[in-house]
């Protein structure tokens, strides 16, 4: 029995270290043994505190093992483990990544399954496993696949719906896209997915591809022919047929944009199409729209469309406070068409009658969107006067030579369909027509390549104006274009002038001629430089008047210049930025360009009383009596002379006063005597000198 | 305004048509009295009413008609049969 005890008791002491070590395991089965020979309760909760142990133990090995499955992406095994584990602790993430497994290795195997049906050719299979994959992979990829997958088991409406839904970037999936497109009649759609296939990808390198895609060209314009027959055919004109020839219209439109197919007749059935939509537009007043129908401008307008051209523009202008300068170009333009005119009114005078309150109408609009402020009316209506005034000269000038009459037009429409260098022949051969050297000039510049600058100068744009003179241009318009230099030189040099700009005398340089042509611009800077008051702006004006002077010394500019000298040097004067002496020498540069300057020469007078005055006084103070003589003498001016008689009767008064002697007083006296009789011999003072001389001698 | 669109009448319509339709726009009461009476001054008058006609119509017709002869010269055909479309993507008949 002691024995026995003592057995026990070592398997105790064991089992107690097994548990302090941790190794529960033993612990567990050396209490057990214990227990089962000397039942305890503290041994049965160690066993229990073991049994936990060793499934605390168990559960983080299974954790464990499942997550390196899981990063070896081996996801049935990991979903086996934390199954396991789970049995033993029910923990809420464990749950949950159980269920992300099922679900993950649920599209994986659906992936798998789909890619061995799509192996074996069961597209259609293989389709519907893509999509259960994406149910739970959520890639996008597998949509296209899948969708693709469609197209070649010729499911080409479905795969069509399904790419609908798809950011179709990949030139695979394009291709695809467009082949399902194509096989479901929707031609133009497959073309525009076709169109944007890289060329870089290896089918658009191939002749079968470029072949297909001519072969999609040609379906989809017979398409159209045959819809266009059908809606042609039906007279009833709906609304919704107005829609039907819409879609002819953009469809054809860019099969002509994008295609090398015959284009003739594809051109002939967009066009008409065009036309019909523009007339439905016009009638529900939605001119905007027919806008875009309207442009870009085609190649030639007749005389239908250049009446379209310039009523849509009048209707926009008037409703949308845009596209003035549109207006202008074809208003003018259609208003002076004879074939337009003549359908106005069977009566000629009323067809001009006609045509004026139109062009009054168009002109009247545009002022009032100028007056409310509207910057491109504004612009538009300073092109309104000069063009109309043009057009109106080529009109009168076509009636001379009636096989011209195609060549009345504005210069813009003119330049936008290609018919400026005949009308700048038409210009030169007729230039007799014209009233003078400058209407001329004017005329066949607005038609030039400078025209664009002129318009510019126009309203007001002088960087523009200057930036976009022509640096070639043909010979045949070279007197117009150097006409608009001239111009544009000019303005741009007065525009450098009145804002302070220096490099103005560069841009005068060409005025001489212009002045030539034009008189009316030399008036004009003679004008300005008369009427500017600021003495830096006169000064400016003069150096101007010198550059334009030197080239062309003609008299008007040189009594501007003579006079503007003068106003500029009274400014200086008064300002005390020059001495009388400078002052003299200018006046008398003035007067020697023009000696009828009565400024120059009254303020010159003025100025040498001033002088001389000056001299007198400054002689007097230095008691140098020869000197102050011989300026009084020498004088012209009464007021130097009067002076200098002044000063001798002060002194005169003075040495009555004076207590001297009398042999004294007449020793002066004799001076004074000889003084004032150098300057003027019949004076009376010499009088008055003399009898005191007497009166003191006696 | 548009003159016609007010009076709700045609283009080159009669004087008397006019002013039956200036009465029945009064009736109606859509445009005011000042609008109605301005219509119907424009459309009576000889050079105001083609100046009117001219910013208030267009003529597609000429444009259509000029289309329409050119389709009838380039005679519209469509019964050629459709070559079958072959499916490009992996196939080795591609060059």
């Amino acid at each position: 029995m002691k024995k026995k005890l003592e057995n026990l008791e070592a398997i105790l002491d064991r089992a107690e270290y097994l548990f302090e070590k941790g190794n529960y395991v033993l612990a567990k089965a050396e209490f057990e043994k214990i227990n089962s020979v000397f039942p305890q309760d503290d041994f049965a909760e160690k066993i229990a505190i073991c049994e936990k142990e060793i499934a605390q133990v168990r559960f983080k090995e299974l954790v464990k093992k499942a997550r390196k499955y899981a990063k070896k992406n081996s996801l049935g095994e990991a979903l086996g483990y934390f199954e396991e584990a789970y049995k033993i602790s029910q923990e809420d993430w464990l749950s949950e990544r159980i269920a992300e497994l099922k679900t993950e290795l649920f599209g994986r195997n659906s992936f798998e399954a789909a890619k061995s049906a799509e192996d074996s050719g069961d597209y259609v299979k293989a389709a519907d496993l893509y999509e259960q994959a994406f149910a739970t992979q959520r890639d996008e990829e597998l949509l296209l696949k899948k969708a693709g997958l469609l197209v070649k088991a010729g499911k080409y409406e479905e795969a069509v719906s399904a790419f609908r839904s798809l950011d179709v970037s990949d030139d695979d999936a394009k291709y695809n896209y467009g082949f399902a497109l194509a096989a479901t009649r929707q031609y133009c759609e497959c073309l525009k997915i076709w169109d944007t296939i890289s060329p870089l990808f290896p089918l658009a390198g191939y002749k079968t591809f470029s072949q297909q895609k001519r072969q999609i060209q040609s379906r989809l314009a017979k398409d159209l022919m045959l819809e266009f027959s059908k809606l042609i055919g039906d007279k009833t004109h709906t609304e919704k047929q107005t829609e039907a020839f819409s879609d002819i219209y953009e469809q054809g439109r860019y099969l002509l944009e994008h295609s090398e197919i015959e284009k003739k007749k594809l051109t002939a059935l967009t066009e008409y199409c065009k036309y019909l939509q523009i007339a439905f537009m016009w009638k529900q007043e939605k001119y905007s729209d027919m806008l875009k129908l309207l442009l870009p401008y085609p190649k030639e307008l007749n005389a239908d469309l250049l009446a379209l051209y310039a009523k849509t523009f009048f209707r926009i202008a008037e409703t949308s406070e845009k596209y003035f300068s549109d207006l202008v170009m074809f208003w003018l333009t259609a208003l002076y068409h004879e074939e337009i005119f003549a359908k106005l009114s069977a009566d000629e005078e009323q067809s001009g009658q006609i045509r004026e309150q139109l062009l009054h109408y168009a002109e009247n609009m545009i002022k009032i969107h100028a007056e409310a402020g509207n910057i491109e009316a504004k612009k538009a209506l300073r092109i309104w006067n000069v063009e109309k005034r043009i057009v109106k000269g080529l009109r009168d000038l076509s009636e001379i030579e009636p096989e011209a009459a195609r060549l009345v037009c504005s210069s813009r429409f003119a330049e936008k369909f290609g018919r400026s260098d005949e009308v700048i022949s038409f210009i030169r051969n007729n230039r007799s027509f014209f009233s003078n050297i400058e209407h001329y000039l004017l005329t066949g510049g607005i038609f030039s390549s400078a025209g664009k600058s002129l318009f510019h100068l126009l309203c007001g744009e002088h960087e523009e104006s200057l930036a976009s003179l022509p640096e070639l241009y043909d010979p045949k318009e070279a007197e117009f274009v150097k006409y608009c230099t001239e111009r544009v030189h000019f303005s741009y040099g007065l525009y450098c002038l009145e804002k302070g700009d220096s490099r103005f005398v560069r841009y005068f340089e060409s005025a001489a001629p212009l002045f030539e042509k034009a008189p009316d611009y030399e008036k004009m800077v003679i004008e300005k430089s008369l009427a500017c008051h600021r003495l830096e702006e006169i000064g400016r004006y003069e150096n101007a008047l010198s550059e334009i002077h030197s080239k062309r010394p003609g008299s008007e500019i040189r009594n501007a210049l003579s006079l503007v000298m003068v106003r500029r040097g009274i400014g200086m004067y008064n300002k005390h930025q020059i001495n009388s002496k400078n002052m003299e020498v200018i006046l008398k540069k003035a007067l020697q360009l023009n000696p009828e300057n009565e400024l120059a020469r009254v303020t010159l007078r003025s100025m040498q009383v001033d002088i001389e005055m000056e001299a007198l006084g400054k002689a007097i103070n230095k008691h140098k009596m020869n000197k102050a003589c011989r300026i009084a003498a020498d004088s012209e001016n009464k007021e130097v002379k009067s002076e200098f008689f002044e000063f001798m009767k002060r002194n005169l008064n003075h040495l009555e006063e004076m207590e001297m002697e009398n042999e004294e007083k007449v020793f002066l006296l004799n001076d004074f005597f000889k003084w004032c009789a150098r300057v003027d011999e019949s004076h009376a003072i010499l009088n008055d000198i003399d009898r005191i001389i007497k009166k003191l001698e006696k | 305004m548009n003159p016609y669109k007010i009076l709700d009448i045609e283009k080159n319509s009669l004087k008397q048509e006019i002013i039956q339709a200036a009465g029945r726009a009064m009736r109606e009461r859509k445009y005011s009295g000042k609008e109605i009476a301005t219509a119907q001054k424009k459309l009576m008058d000889d050079i105001s009413e083609p100046a009117e006609a001219f910013m208030c119509f267009i003529d597609v017709e000429p444009l259509l008609k000029a289309c329409a002869a050119e389709l009838k010269a380039e005679n519209i055909s469509v019964s050629e049969t459709e070559e079958k479309l072959t499916y490009l993507l992996g196939s080795e008949d591609i060059s």
